[in-house]
């Protein structure tokens, strides 16, 4: 058995090290694999209290976040995929005309 | 590592230090987890997952299936290019 403590330091960790992808790194896929890091953050929070507080709510939520997680991912790569056809670069630093 | 990723780590680190303080320091958190069904046959008092899914949450089944179809749709369509510089069918 895990106490609750421990799955919210990982939760938190999570979210500390998206927010640092997200921030800190210049490369698009990277910013997207880091987001997808702070909503694996969330999912966990959301199925550890539901363990925690005999509540089924928070696996379904955790469900439909997996689900809101590869629509994400899937219109994401789409998008940096025609950039990359249209400016031969997914580095944000350099993409700075929201045009085609 | 420069300025920008020096900062962006002193910042995560914080935060982080400020979450597991607020974690730690003496909120008394539930002990013991239970396990909760996937399926409860019981239907009147229905305690599963998929009881719980498909019953109270029937809508955002719904939506979150036109979501996923919306999103392969227009997946399709941003990464579908004819010729270079060109988006779109």
């Amino acid at each position: 058995m895990i106490p609750l403590e421990y799955e919210l330091l990982l939760s938190a960790l999570l979210l500390c090290i998206g927010l640092y992808g997200v921030l800190a790194r210049r490369n698009a896929i990277i910013v997207l694999m880091s987001i997808e890091i702070i909503l694996n953050a969330s999912i966990l929070n959301f199925v550890a209290f539901s363990a925690y507080n005999n509540s089924p709510s928070g696996q379904v939520f955790a469900l439909l976040g997996i689900a809101v997680a590869a629509a994400e991912a899937v219109v994401g790569l789409a998008i940096f995929l025609s950039v990359y056809q249209t400016h031969g670069t997914i580095e944000l630093d350099k993409i700075r005309i929201l045009k085609w | 590592m420069n300025v920008r990723e020096f900062l962006v780590l002193l910042a995560a680190t914080s935060l982080f230090l400020v979450m597991a303080l607020s974690f730690l320091a003496g909120t008394p958190w539930p002990q013991t987890p239970t396990e909760i069904p996937v399926y409860d046959p019981n239907t009147t008092a229905g305690h599963g997952i998929a009881n719980e899914m498909f019953d109270e949450f029937a809508i955002a089944i719904i939506l979150i299936a036109l979501l996923l179809g919306a999103a392969m749709i227009g997946g399709v369509y941003l990464a579908k290019m004819d010729e270079p510089g060109k988006v779109g069918p």
